[in-house]
């Protein structure tokens, strides 16, 4: 190695060291790409006029339509009537809030199952934040951008935790308590604040059955979310870092239990593969979780059945009952794990609400799974 | 599935083998892990021969260090164990094979101008890696993960872009950045290497 590789091989082993929550968000990032995990909050320029004008479509055109789904959750998915039928245990209205030292975290409407959930949340900044001054570096180039989302079982006061300042403080007071190590959030911003301090979010989360589906389901139990905090954000003007100051000093938490009853189907597919090339081939068992929110799939041993990653996820289809392919379109998640291909744990987030009475197959490679074969465990 | 099956797919249910002194603590560690760690290995050496030596090893260390440590993210601590295994090999090996994806990350990292070389100075390496975490940090996730894909995980460029969803053209650009703001910060910080 000459004097600039050995820096260079250097360097690189200075990279372990890294902290391992580095690693395994990179690990993870695919969880929430392209949609959004953690994405800053963009505040949107838009006329005036064409907010009025969407407001009142919005909230004429979604209020007699849908009912009770609430203008973030319409817009997003954007539901037939035969989806919104399907979803009338998936809807509800929790309207809790939690006062977090003068910051107001309101989860006003859920939408989900027993791995999925999507929920409206505002956030009310506290009286201390000048907001023209916000409005100014708004204006400026600054974007607010929300910490870290995380979120755990139980339930959780803000004066339990109103003291962890670092993230190490906070997941070791969760410890034990995180939902799961896996899975893919994604946020969602309407823009903001309005003319009381509040900012507007759809957050999503969409949990690996494979770690999260049993035995801690996301409903039925306490949730709690954590927010690390809230800071503003802009490019740095000579193309370095960004700059960063803070808006609201965390941890901010809410807490309330789920009882959306989305349709959840279970499938398992008993198979023979070899753990490793060459080996007699020994007996393994895939598990498929399709709702109308996500599909998750899992095959502990994958050696020879695809080519490749990209091969496997085009053989993932959802056929109707007369066996054509239903289009819901990819949303914010999704996950794979398998770099040398051996094992694959597939989850994808579905950009529309999937009518389960329209489904006849799942198709993966080879397997096909009768929508009649599966087990409901919403 | 049986429930049980799906409960045992946790990191959790994996350390709680480990404190069991259960052997199977190994096999479900491979069944949940080895195929990432090999892969991790295969693309710094070069040699899949090689890269199944470096994962056993990580695993016996697991074994050997499990309990009294109990990591909080499991998946990354065998990461480190499995990497530091692998660049150890290599070093001793002065030799850095064809194949793997390291090859290109060393490449890109020797064309960045890096701090003078006034390297193995005592208590040196804690602070580099203080100066290079402390700017990961301020990094918006994107920027922080292909970084670490590319030079952790020694990531195809392919793949990086891939994973953080940009073009090759894209991430290979935002990588040269990030390399030259890094550079520019050990330099700024006295680091040298």
């Amino acid at each position: 190695m000459n004097e600039q590789e050995r820096r260079a091989f250097a360097l690189m082993e200075q990279l372990g060291g890294l902290d391992p929550a580095l690693i395994e968000e990179a690990e993870r990032y695919e969880a929430a790409r392209p949609g959004l995990n953690l994405r800053p909050a963009r505040r949107r320029v838009v006329p005036r006029l064409l907010v009025a004008a969407l407001l009142v479509a919005t909230l004429g055109l979604g209020a007699a339509a849908s009912g009770v789904w609430d203008g973030m959750l319409q817009r997003f998915f954007d539901p037939s009537p035969q989806a919104m039928d399907q979803m009338r245990e998936a809807v509800e209205l929790p309207d809790v809030t939690a006062d977090c030292g003068g910051t107001i975290l309101h989860v006003r409407q859920t939408l989900g199952d027993v791995f999925n959930i999507y929920f409206n949340l505002d956030i009310t900044l506290p009286k201390t934040v000048d907001l023209a001054a916000l409005t100014q570096d708004l204006e400026n180039g600054w974007t607010i951008r929300l910490g870290e989302l995380r979120f755990f079982t139980g339930s959780t006061d803000w004066d339990e935790v109103k003291e962890l300042r670092t993230q190490s403080e906070i997941d070791e007071y969760f410890r034990g308590r995180r939902h799961s190590s896996r899975g893919s959030i994604s946020v969602f911003s309407e823009g903001g604040p309005n003319e009381r301090g509040t900012l507007s979010y759809l957050v999503g989360f969409t949990a690996e059955a494979r770690y999260s589906l049993l035995p801690t389901p996301l409903t039925d139990q306490p949730l709690t979310l954590v927010i690390d905090d809230i800071s503003l954000s802009r490019p740095s003007q000579g193309g370095g870092s960004p700059e960063t100051k803070p808006l609201v000093e965390g941890p901010l938490v809410v807490s309330w239990e789920p009882k959306n009853s989305g349709p959840v189907y279970l499938f398992t597919i008993p198979y023979q593969h070899p753990l490793r090339p060459g080996d007699e081939p020994s007996d393994w068992e895939a598990t498929v979780v399709l709702s109308s929110l996500s599909i998750d799939i899992s095959f502990p041993v994958t050696n020879e059945l695809w080519e490749s990653y990209d091969d496997f996820a085009r053989s993932v289809r959802i056929l109707d009952r007369e066996g054509n392919p239903i289009h819901i379109g990819s949303g914010s998640g999704g996950s794979y794990t398998g770099g040398d291909f051996r094992q694959i744990s597939y989850t994808r987030t579905f950009r529309e609400v999937l009518v389960m009475d329209e489904v006849g197959s799942i198709v993966i490679g080879d397997f096909v799974l009768e929508l009649a074969d599966g087990e409901r465990i919403d | 599935m049986e429930q049980s099956r799906l409960q045992d797919g946790t990191q959790e249910a994996v350390l709680e083998l480990f404190f069991a002194r259960s052997q199977e603590a190994l096999t479900e560690t491979e069944r949940l892990y080895g195929g990432r760690l090999r892969a991790l290995c295969r693309r710094i050496l070069g040699s899949a021969e090689d890269a199944e030596e470096c994962v056993s090893d990580a695993l016996l260390t697991a074994w050997q260090r499990i309990p009294p440590e109990r990591p909080v993210h499991l998946f990354a601590w065998l990461a480190q164990v499995a990497r530091r295994q692998a660049l150890g090999r290599l070093r001793s090996d002065h030799a850095i094979k064809r194949g793997g994806g390291l090859v290109e990350a060393l490449e890109e990292l020797a064309e960045t101008e890096l701090p003078p070389s006034v390297s193995d100075l005592p208590g040196e390496s804690g602070r580099i890696s203080a100066v290079i975490h402390a700017w990961l940090k301020e990094q918006p996730p994107q920027r922080r993960v292909a970084f670490v894909r590319r030079y952790f995980f020694a990531d195809s460029l392919q793949e990086t872009a891939r994973r953080t969803g940009l073009s090759e053209a894209a991430a290979k650009s935002l990588l040269y950045r990030m390399r030259r703001e890094l550079a520019n910060r050990l330099n700024e910080e006295g680091i040298h290497l």
